[in-house]
């Protein structure tokens, strides 16, 4: 089942214009293993979500299940099957 | 109702009520909302799109407002350019305790990408240091004196909103 993580146009620039990517689940289950999964398949992805401190920058939100992750537990919130995560610009959330 | 005046940059939907009886939408459960609960309490969802699918899901979503099942509605007119998102936004607004019976609504009109924001994360975005606003600031290409300005109004602006904590909440000029 593993989870769906949609982009914004804008941010699906980076990943080959996909929008929508499916990602299986596989040992670490935190958002952290599956920003570096997304940036081994789409070089330079990490570094405009995260800054070098692994903390989520200020430009870009995530969300899981609808909740953006920054009042969970930033890139350590742990992810199960069926999730959803959104990223989106922090500009859209005005 | 859709009020959608060439003037705005934001389309808005609210009930008719709102426009003609001085109907709050800011209310849960029936009770207005004082400011302290506004920055508790008050969000919205967001949805991204173009001005022609965001047109189409406001007709779709106007009946829910006119029966107050959803409070109120706004979105872009176009995209804002100074923070080249390229799409449209629009604020599905509800209290964060009824938030999953509008998501219900929102879903079963076809709305995929869930993302909630509470207002009180936009307030600090658009005061004085905040993304949004140092964004815009930049957008604009202010310079060092009219940035400085903007960003005190900015300040005085949501000083004085949420100056008495438990006065009833009256909305953000838009």
């Amino acid at each position: 089942m593993g989870i769906t993580i949609r982009l914004t146009a804008k941010l699906a620039r980076l990943t080959n214009s996909n929008k929508v990517i499916f990602y299986d689940l596989k040992g670490e289950n935190d958002l952290r293993s599956l920003i570096d999964a997304l940036d081994e398949k789409f070089p330079g992805l990490k570094s405009v979500l995260c800054d070098e401190e692994f903390k989520i920058t200020d430009s870009i939100n995530i969300y899981l299940n609808g909740e953006n992750v920054r009042y969970l537990e930033g890139v350590n919130t742990q992810l199960k099957e069926g999730d959803s995560i959104n990223i989106i610009p922090a500009e859209a959330a005005g | 109702m859709i009020i959608d005046r060439e003037g705005s940059h934001f389309i808005f939907i609210v009930p008719w009520d709102h426009v003609y009886k001085h109907y709050n939408y800011i209310n849960y459960r029936g009770k207005e909302l004082t400011n302290k609960d506004y920055l508790e309490y008050w969000g919205k969802w967001i949805i991204l799109g173009s001005r022609k699918d965001l047109d189409e899901l406001a007709k779709k979503i106007d009946p829910f407002v006119e029966d107050k099942l959803i409070p109120a509605v706004k979105y872009d007119r176009e995209p804002i350019p100074e923070f080249q998102l390229e799409t449209c936004v629009m604020c599905v607004y509800c209290d964060v305790r009824q938030r999953e019976e509008v998501w219900r609504i929102l879903s079963s009109l076809g709305v995929e990408d869930k993302a909630w924001v509470f207002e009180k994360e936009t307030v600090e975005r658009w005061l004085p240091g905040g993304h949004l606003l140092e964004k815009w600031i930049e957008g604009k290409g202010l310079n060092p004196e009219e940035a400085e300005k903007v960003r005190e109004s900015s300040r005085e602006k949501f000083r004085t909103m949420f100056e008495h904590e438990y006065a009833v909440f009256r909305g953000v000029d838009q």
